[in-house]
């Protein structure tokens, strides 16, 4: 895997290339700044397959380098593994925002380094091999994904592909900052326009409503994801997270709303289940993410209240 | 693609690293010195502000390589400096920096240390 590691700390290069190539990832090239790296990028005669940035350096940081190289048409999903110190918050809820996929925490454990490295490098190998099958093949048209599984939604606010997500919430359990909740939403509608439309379609419904959720946690500071199946996770600190009471006719009212979700091919009357806060046990470890499951759990029992608040 | 390292390998690393221990040792008299001269412009309150934030940048690199270089206590102590001035700045004004002072003193003398134990 070509890699790109940018760190303003000379020292932190070395190390992380040291530990690069002890490990057989010999393609590694080192920036000092968010400057260098775009004119690494710019020059680079083949792309880069995976990124590590540090978060928190001199003129352009991390996040910001993350948005420009999300924004490059070659990068829109390559890993990038932000580098962070255990103490910024703030600054890795900004990177996830930003497009970051992973993150390692200053000091190096060279285990959880190299972890996140093969991580990365697995799921490019995956996207490579997909691509590759996909350019051999240009005529077949690919099969549209079923119903139960996730589509992309790109840029809207908090909205996280599944793997980040896991890795988000990892990083702020190891951090103990807050106490953190879950909870989880599903659209039941959705399954009709998934059936009654094609995958482009269907993905923009998606994103709109993504859109509302990410508008109705505004304040939330939480991070959510699509699940596939019609579900959404949300995730934050819990007594920031709204309850389903507060949040549930607001929330179907805007999906009724055709200026905020429109589907073309399909006459929708959106309902909206909203499940309970779920949170982490006490005497789960570390990086447990089973409050994610309860969360989706939950939902089930909200669905199966009779005269339920969840009815729209 | 190595999926974990033989013992050459291993072997390799551990020097590379014990180079770059070595340099950040070499490091600690300039990082000193740059520390000292913050220190003095802490002192006047028309610069405290910009004083206390480029402090805040160095103790926060400090404290990024401290534990790859086998430095925990220099980066718990560069953490705490780090940390406290994020408090301050956030903070009324004018700020009181008296305890920017005492936690930066703290981390020179460990850093110190570590000059003369070299």
């Amino acid at each position: 895997m070509k890699i790109l590691a940018v760190d303003d700390d000379e020292l932190i290069r070395e190390i992380l290339s040291a530990t690069l190539e002890a490990h057989g990832y010999t393609d590694v090239t080192l920036a000092e700044s968010g400057e260098d790296a775009l004119q690494k990028i710019a020059a680079s005669p083949t792309p880069f397959e995976g990124f590590m940035f540090d978060i928190q350096m001199p003129g352009m940081d991390g996040t910001e380098l993350c948005q420009h190289v999300r924004q490059m048409d070659h990068y829109k999903n390559s890993p990038v593994i932000m580098i962070t110190a255990m103490n910024d918050k703030t600054y890795v809820d900004r990177a996830f925002m930003a497009g970051a996929t992973d993150y390692v925490t200053k000091p190096f454990d060279t285990t959880e380094l190299m972890t996140r490295i093969r991580l990365a490098d697995r799921l490019q190998s995956e996207a490579r091999k997909a691509a590759a099958a996909a350019a051999s093949n240009p005529a077949a048209a690919a099969p549209k994904p079923p119903f139960k599984d996730p589509v992309t939604i790109k840029d809207v606010r908090g909205v996280v592909k599944s793997a980040a997500l896991d890795n988000y919430v990892i990083l702020m359990l190891e951090q103990k900052q807050f106490a953190m909740g879950a909870f989880a939403i599903r659209v039941p509608e959705l399954e009709n326009v998934h059936a009654g439309s094609d995958i482009e379609e269907f993905t923009y419904v998606v994103t709109d409503v993504a859109e509302v959720i990410s508008d109705c946690l505004v304040g939330a500071q939480a991070f959510l994801s699509y699940l596939g199946g019609g579900n959404f996770v949300c995730v934050g600190a819990k007594n920031k997270l709204p309850t389903a009471e507060s949040m549930h006719d607001e929330f179907v009212m805007m999906l009724n709303d055709p200026d905020l979700v429109y589907c073309e091919e399909v006459a929708t009357g959106f309902t909206a289940q909203i499940g309970d806060i779920a949170a982490p046990k006490l005497f789960e470890k570390r990086g447990d993410l089973r409050f994610l499951d309860r969360a989706v759990e939950k939902l089930s029992e909200a669905g199966g209240k009779s005269g339920g608040r969840f009815a729209a | 693609m190595m999926q974990g390292m033989d013992a050459s390998k291993a072997a390799l690393l551990e020097a590379g690293l014990a180079k770059i221990r070595a340099r950040f040792i070499d490091s600690l008299e300039d990082r000193i010195d740059d520390f000292c001269a913050q220190l003095e412009i802490l002192e006047n309150p028309a610069t405290a502000e910009a004083a206390c934030t480029e402090i805040r940048a160095q103790a926060h690199k400090l404290h990024g390589i401290c534990g790859s270089v086998g430095q925990p206590r220099m980066g718990a102590l560069a953490a705490q400096v780090e940390h406290h001035i994020d408090s301050l700045l956030a903070g009324p004004r004018p700020l009181n920096t008296d305890f920017v002072d005492e936690l930066l003193n703290a981390l020179l003398d460990e850093m110190e240390q570590n000059v003369d134990g070299a």
